[in-house]
């Protein structure tokens, strides 16, 4: 399993997401993405139509996992084979990366850098988060001419066995066919005739100019820059028009499958059912969606997608102050040499234990989802952590399970301006008592809601109603970041009062009166997620009243909350909302009737497996609006 | 510092007195306006750089009227661009401060990126990376030409290096560069003298791609077909700039030349083909990084044979070293003039000098070699359609923000104020090449005293 790599930098460092412009949040709270309202006033809500006649692209990733496997690759980039040396034609060997600062650092071949979508509430591979840019297009095409000649080494490429032992005709007979095999695959379906007779052509007339492999290379690129590659084109039964919609044709659902569950194309065995006609039925659906989860793959899609929700890839860019948290890695809050002088040992702690926290909840979902009940409850609750030896200070105490096997978490991290590269052996854990319980505290949610010195009670309760409990806060008023208390570590109060003062106006105490006890039930755990009973010598309050499905609740700490929130309406329904919007690529509103048998099941049976089948044999899911097709 | 006679000084505060501007303005023209990124390493030595007219501190607010400043009155640091004075704006008063604010990496890694970006670093992978698009990039996308290189990254190495990449993609990625004369020639005018025709032919694949794009967007409704028709341009766009690097037709290319082996000889091979690039208009914007000068360039190989840790980590303990990196840096200021010299005398095809149509943004990664922030003395050449040039802006370090310092600076190793957010120039520039954008980066932060920072805007008096 590969670490993600952050691309946002959510509420740290930029106070101006801090503070929220109260009126508006009220508007929203009231009317808009609450999913609680929706139980409630099913047939006030106006519902707008869903655009789904563009077609959806791949992401970055589905991009890079999609080239691995069309040539049989495995995801350690360094067993790749080498390049032909036909690669270097395109690349040129004069450009370089490095300096005097910096040893020369070589890109990986795989997967290769693509500029990050600008997605739709934190997530990518969503329709309104595509737009084509030029800078998007010109790296896939430069990415193209970068992987196309390793289809001159790919087994998988090939039709035939040894080509190279082939005489000129049979060798040139195996290309074409090999050619018309990748782009089926490629493409996720058969080629027909028309498509057949275009791949021709341009195979002809670069046969025509150059040699085979040269043809190879430039027919593959085409392959790959085709939107029958960068999308996925639904066209749906014809057969099956209602007017309004069509049944995704067996392939075409397959596609839909394999993207939503492994962010990469079809395998073997789904195209295999899909052209056999067992991927017809609800119950064949359901029986390839649980082959499918039991996949490795399935695990990784499903940390990145709690990573996006929770917008935990912050936490590979967190910056925490050596001077108030040093000291519980053994450092001084200064450093030993010179104040002018680059510091060398906190980036030391800070890089690996970035990954660390990142690294502890993919774990933490992976397990709970796919190794223990598997419910919305269970992620919220759960006492299991995973952690390493640089993240010790941080867990504080807990148990170790010395029946599970660690884990192996590969990182990377530049330090003093060199690439460096460490192996965390990730221990499962269980948190002992009280002091943590469920996702949302964990040390990766709380770094990513704190300021370098202090916890940030303001963006940990935004983050709760944003993203858990799926309301629209809007923008914060102009000026309102003037507001933010100092994050010093000389304070007279503790954190929780002066937030309280900042925020005491009528004009902010609309929204913060509902942001701040969000954030305030997580006092307990300072800027890196680390257990405090006292903050600046008083001990820490987190009772606090917060509203869920409308009734307001007296709660005492992260632990209740999460408890509180996991069986709340409102939070199950947001939590399937993300899912259904993740697996479709569509915005869809929250009180779309189309989504809402969905939404009502995993409210009450809060299985997550279970949500995912569901959505897999969901009309949404299993069919296509038809659009109204210019004339 | 050099001490200044008063009747060099334009417009002051603080009981200064106030003259008249002298502007060189660019006669109107429909050329296209250009964008020269310099960056060089261990930042500026302040004492032998910075002007100060007489009576005048730190705490003042003033200006200068660089094009009426005696030669002698010139600081030494500045003196080789005297014969530039008239399209000079130098700028003092500046700090990286988001750098200072910024966590992880080293301070070299971190002020890089700072400095052309305005925004955050990010160093969680195995390579140093943005959270932003350089100030190069930022203007690229904007003026570039379709069917030419949108930019091109130079760097001219020192011992042992292998290129320092100053620009920074939209992704936070580092460009790499060309990092000798002869990649560079081949970068620039490769395609069109001996193309690799397979090269050539990625064309073809791209043809076949919008020829696809072109059949399934008809089958479409029109938000789908409107998204492909996007891509189906972006894609012959590249095609476009393929096929015009190949045709290019240009009468000035220089002869290729082997990589020389001395520093000064590569700066001036790379002015070239900056030059020819420029009135070719082969591109719009470059950047050009120079990397560490060999000790022998600039009289320091009698202290050590390293500069970054023999020589300017010591230049507030041992006088010698900051004397070495004061040559340092004038080596560089030569340099620097001698490529102004070359598109000042370089016919612009539209009309007058390159000069007249090009903004040259020399900066660096620090404020002074011992990885000091503060005191970021960066200078402008040209751009004279949007700025007032013959000038020197002095303004004094206000801002609340704690910046770090030597502890021969202060025995605390730290200073309460900080100069103005670098980001501001970048602003500037940003809005000289035509960008309608009020902040580069960072738009505001919060400082270690708890202030915040604005870092929006363009630096006032400039215009």
């Amino acid at each position: 399993m590969a670490p993600v790599r952050a691309r946002s930098r959510p509420y740290l460092r930029v106070p101006c997401t801090i503070l929220y412009r109260c009126g508006m949040a009220l508007v929203f709270m009231a009317c808009r993405d609450d999913p609680a309202a929706k139980t409630t006033n099913n047939e006030a809500t106006p519902v707008e139509s869903v655009p789904t006649d563009a077609p959806m692209a791949l992401t970055p990733t589905e991009r890079n996992n999609t080239i691995r496997d069309l040539f049989g690759f495995p995801s350690n980039a360094s067993d790749w084979p080498d390049p032909p040396d036909i690669a270097e034609r395109f690349s040129s060997p004069a450009d370089s990366l490095g300096g005097v600062f910096s040893p020369a650092v070589q890109p990986p071949v795989w997967p290769v850098e693509l500029p990050a979508e600008a997605g739709v509430h934190g997530f990518d591979g969503m329709l309104d988060g595509q737009e084509p840019t030029a800078y998007g297009v010109e790296a896939w095409q430069q990415a193209t001419l970068h992987f196309a000649p390793y289809a001159l080494v790919s087994s998988a490429f090939w039709s035939c066995d040894d080509p190279s032992d082939l005489s000129d005709t049979d060798r040139e007979a195996c290309a074409w066919n090999s050619i018309q095999r990748f782009a089926s695959r490629a493409w996720r379906r058969p080629i027909d005739d028309e498509e057949r007779e275009r791949l021709d052509a341009l195979w002809q007339s670069q046969r025509a100019v150059g040699n085979i492999e040269e043809a190879i290379v430039i027919s593959v690129s085409a392959i790959l820059l085709s939107p029958r590659f960068t999308h996925r084109i639904e066209a749906g039964k014809s057969d099956s028009d209602t007017g309004t919609h069509r049944t995704l044709t067996a392939l075409e659902l397959a596609s839909r499958l394999s993207y939503a569950l492994w962010d990469t194309m079809p395998d073997s065995e789904l195209f295999r059912a899909a052209d056999s006609g067992e991927l017809e039925t609800e119950a064949q659906v359901r029986a390839q969606v649980r082959r499918m989860l039991a996949d490795d793959r399935a695990r990784e899609t499903t940390a990145r997608f709690h990573h996006a929700w929770l917008g935990t890839d912050a936490v590979l860019t967190i910056s925490p102050s050596r001077e108030a948290h040093a000291a519980r890695f053994g450092l001084s809050p200064v450093p030993t040499s010179s104040a002018a002088d680059c510091d060398l040992e906190w980036p030391g702690v800070v890089g690996p234990l970035r990954h660390a926290l990142y690294a502890d909840l993919s774990l933490t979902v992976i397990d709970r989802i796919f190794e223990g009940p598997g419910t919305f409850t269970e992620l919220l609750t759960t006492d299991v952590g995973y952690r390493a030896s640089v993240s010790e200070p941080v867990f504080g105490d807990v148990t170790v399970d010395e029946e599970a096997e660690t884990v192996s978490w590969p990182y990377t991290y530049v330090f003093a301006s060199s690439p460096a590269a460490g192996v965390h052996r990730m221990e499962r854990v269980r948190h002992t008592g009280t002091e943590r319980a469920g996702i949302l505290s964990s040390p990766a949610v709380m770094a990513v809601g704190a300021y370098p010195v202090h916890p940030g009670p303001i963006p940990r309760g935004v983050n709760i109603l944003e993203r858990v409990l799926c309301m629209d806060l809007g923008l914060p008023p102009e000026g309102a970041e003037g507001a933010l208390p100092p994050d010093l570590t000389d304070v007279e109060s503790t954190n929780r009062s002066r937030t309280e003062q900042a925020t005491a106006s009528a004009t902010c105490a609309a929204c913060h009166d509902r942001i701040n006890p969000l954030g305030f039930a997580f006092e307990s755990y300072d800027a890196l997620g680390a257990w405090r009973d006292t903050d600046n010598g008083l001990p820490v309050d987190t009772s606090v009243e917060v509203r869920l499905d409308g009734t307001l609740i007296p709660i005492d700490g992260a632990a209740a909350l999460g408890a509180a929130i996991a069986s709340s309406d409102e939070a199950r329904r947001c939590y399937a909302l993300h899912t259904v919007r993740t697996a479709t690529g569509i915005d869809w509103d929250a009180f779309d009737p189309r989504i809402t048998p969905v939404l009502d099941a995993f409210q009450s049976n809060d299985h997550i497996p279970t949500l995912i089948e569901d959505i897999a044999v969901s009309h949404i899911f299993r069919t296509l609006e038809v659009a109204e097709v210019s004339p | 510092m050099k001490p200044l006679s008063r009747r060099s000084v334009l417009q002051a505060g603080a009981g200064l007195a106030l003259a008249g501007p002298r502007v060189a303005r660019a006669q109107s023209s429909g050329a296209p306006k250009r964008l020269l990124l310099i960056s060089h390493c261990h930042g500026w030595n302040a004492e032998t750089w910075k002007l100060r007219p007489d009576g005048a501190t730190d705490s003042d607010p003033f200006q200068l009227d660089l094009t009426t400043l005696p030669e002698a009155d010139w600081s030494a640091g500045l003196a080789p661009l005297y014969r530039h004075r008239q399209h000079l704006v130098a700028l003092d008063g500046l700090t990286l401060l988001t750098a200072e604010s910024d966590g992880g990496g080293n301070r070299h890694d971190r002020g890089f990126i700072h400095a052309w970006t305005g925004n955050w670093a990010d160093f969680s992978g195995s390579d140093s990376r943005s959270t932003s698009a350089s100030i190069d990039q930022l203007v690229a996308a904007a003026i570039a030409r379709p069917d030419r290189l949108p930019s091109l990254e130079l760097s001219v190495d020192g011992p042992g290096e292998v290129g320092r990449p100053v620009s920074y993609a939209a992704s936070g990625a580092r460009l790499p560069v060309a990092n000798t004369p002869e990649a560079a020639w081949t970068r620039l005018f490769g395609l069109s003298s001996s193309p690799d025709p397979l090269v050539l032919r990625q064309q073809d694949a791209i043809a076949a791609a919008v020829n696809e794009l072109d059949i399934l967007g008809a089958r479409l409704g029109a938000h789908g077909q409107a998204r492909l028709n996007s891509e189906a341009r972006h894609l012959t766009g590249l095609s476009t700039r393929i096929a015009g690097l190949a045709d290019l037709s240009c009468p000035i290319v220089p002869e290729r030349v082997a990589t020389p082996s001395a520093f000064d000889d590569r700066f001036d091979a790379m002015s070239d083909l900056i030059a020819a690039a420029f009135a070719c208009d082969l591109t719009r914007v470059i950047s050009l990084s120079l990397g560490e000068l060999p000790t022998a360039d600039f009289g320091g190989e009698t202290i050590a044979d390293d500069v970054h840790k023999g020589i300017a980590h010591g230049v507030f303990d041992d006088p010698a070293k900051g004397t070495a990196m004061a040559n340092y840096l004038t080596t560089h200021t030569a340099q620097v003039a001698r490529l102004v010299d070359l598109l000042a005398a370089t016919p612009d095809p539209a009309g007058g000098s390159l000069l007249d149509h090009t903004l040259v943004v020399w900066g660096s990664e620090l404020g002074n070699s011992w990885h000091g922030y503060q005191h970021y003395l960066p200078v402008l050449i040209g751009g004279s359609w949007a700025f007032q040039t013959g000038r020197y802006h002095h303004w004094p370090h206000t801002t609340p923000a704690p910046v770090t310092v030597h502890p021969s600076i202060h025995p605390d190793g730290e200073v309460p104020l900080g100069g103005l957010p670098h980001q501001k120039m970048l602003v500037s520039v940003a809005q000289a090449m035509g960008l309608s954008v009020d902040h580069v980066g960072i738009p505001h932060f919060q400082s270690r005293s708890g202030n915040l920072i604005d870092a929006s805007g363009t630096l006032n008096g400039l215009t």
